[in-house]
């Protein structure tokens, strides 16, 4: 027998593609439903995979994130490091206030600066020590400058090059 | 099931609802096996994996993040399954002690539900066509997927797929214009039949 040949050969790709849109689909088993509805998981199991992780995670990570915040806080007045500044800030202003009077008249200006100085504060109140500091800055503003005096003494100047004889450039 | 119930599907099926993951099932569950018995071209295996993929479906519906929909969503699912099952008969002998198996039950197009012969044929030389091609028809024409619910399936650029589509809808087209009509070569497959 020779193979006729197909009626479908004039067919377009339109056609075609209407007739696969149109192909009866395979029959679904009428049992397939219900075991697939078997394969549901309980209500908690969805539910705990969903949200016991970010649950568990958030009851960590909060209570971490907030004692590292409050130890952050707590650091400087906690370790010292408050206190170190603060001393190191009041020696470097008396030294400041040593280095601005003159020798002369340190000893006279000691006491005044003394007696301007203002008395220890506590270190934790912030606002008695930037008083403080106010205080050593007024001092420091009012007390004279000590006269600069050179320290070598003005010699006459060297001459340095001699007029050059007529005949030495002949 | 349209794509406008997905949000509130979803929405519902993270709350953890088994009555919304029985709605889900019956919104899709035929459209996912008539996918796998056109991909396997297996009954059997067909149901298997469309349980596999609803079972995968449960366990990674908190990571869907619904940029698909979710009948794109389950396709992408069933289509690695059935990657997934492949590689696996690959790496065994099973598939072929299978086939000798009378128990084995191939997707028979000429079932007495497809009464016109036309659709036989069509189906016929589908099958004939490789397995690249024969996925991209099934999903662009039978299954309705569009070329970019198609890319998330199979994961391959749209313009790959509509190229790959239109070569596929060629071929199917030469195959049906050189082959002789189906009542010439015969009124029946020689597989075996659906059980």
């Amino acid at each position: 027998m020779h193979p006729e040949r197909s009626p479908n050969a004039d067919r377009s790709t339109e056609w075609l593609e209407a007739r696969l849109r149109a192909l009866p689909q395979p029959a679904v088993p009428e049992d397939l439903e219900s075991r697939l509805l078997a394969t549901i998981p309980a209500d908690a199991v969805i539910v705990r995979r969903r949200w016991v992780m970010p649950a568990v995670w958030a009851g960590v990570a909060g209570p971490l994130a907030a004692a590292c915040l409050l130890a952050v806080l707590n650091w400087p007045r906690r370790d010292g490091t408050d206190r170190g500044t603060r001393s190191r800030l009041d020696k470097s202003v008396q030294q400041s206030v040593a280095i601005a009077r003159p020798k002369s008249t340190e000893s006279a200006n000691a006491q005044s600066a003394r007696g301007a100085m203002p008395p220890k504060f506590d270190l934790g109140d912030d606002s008695a020590s930037i008083a403080a500091w106010r205080e050593t800055r007024r001092v420091l503003e009012g007390a004279e400058m000590p006269a600069f005096s050179w320290p070598l003494k003005a010699a006459p100047p060297t001459a340095a090059s001699t007029s050059i004889p007529a005949d030495l450039l002949e | 099931m349209t794509k406008l119930d997905d949000p509130r599907l979803l929405s519902s099926l993270r709350a953890g609802r088994p009555e919304t993951c029985a709605e889900l099932i019956r919104a899709h569950y035929r459209q996912v096996y008539r996918f796998l018995v056109h991909l396997t071209r297996d009954v059997h295996q067909a149901e298997d994996l469309t349980q596999e993929t609803f079972i995968t479906a449960w366990e990674k519906i908190g990571k869907f993040e619904g940029r698909a929909t979710l009948a794109t969503w389950l396709h992408r699912i069933a289509y690695t399954k059935w990657i997934d099952c492949q590689r696996a008969r690959r790496r065994s002998a099973l598939l072929r002690e299978r086939i000798a198996s009378p128990e084995f039950s191939l997707f028979d197009p000429s079932d007495a539900a497809m009464a016109d012969d036309e659709a036989r044929r069509l189906y016929r030389e589908l099958d004939g066509l490789d397995e690249s091609a024969r996925t991209v028809l099934v999903l662009h024409y039978l299954q309705g997927l569009s070329y970019r619910e198609m890319s998330a399936v199979l994961d391959e650029p749209t313009g790959t797929l509509k190229w790959r589509t239109c070569e596929a809808l060629n071929r199917l087209r030469a195959s049906l214009c050189d082959e002789v009509p189906f009542h010439a070569s015969g009124t029946k497959s020689e597989r075996g039949p659906i059980d």
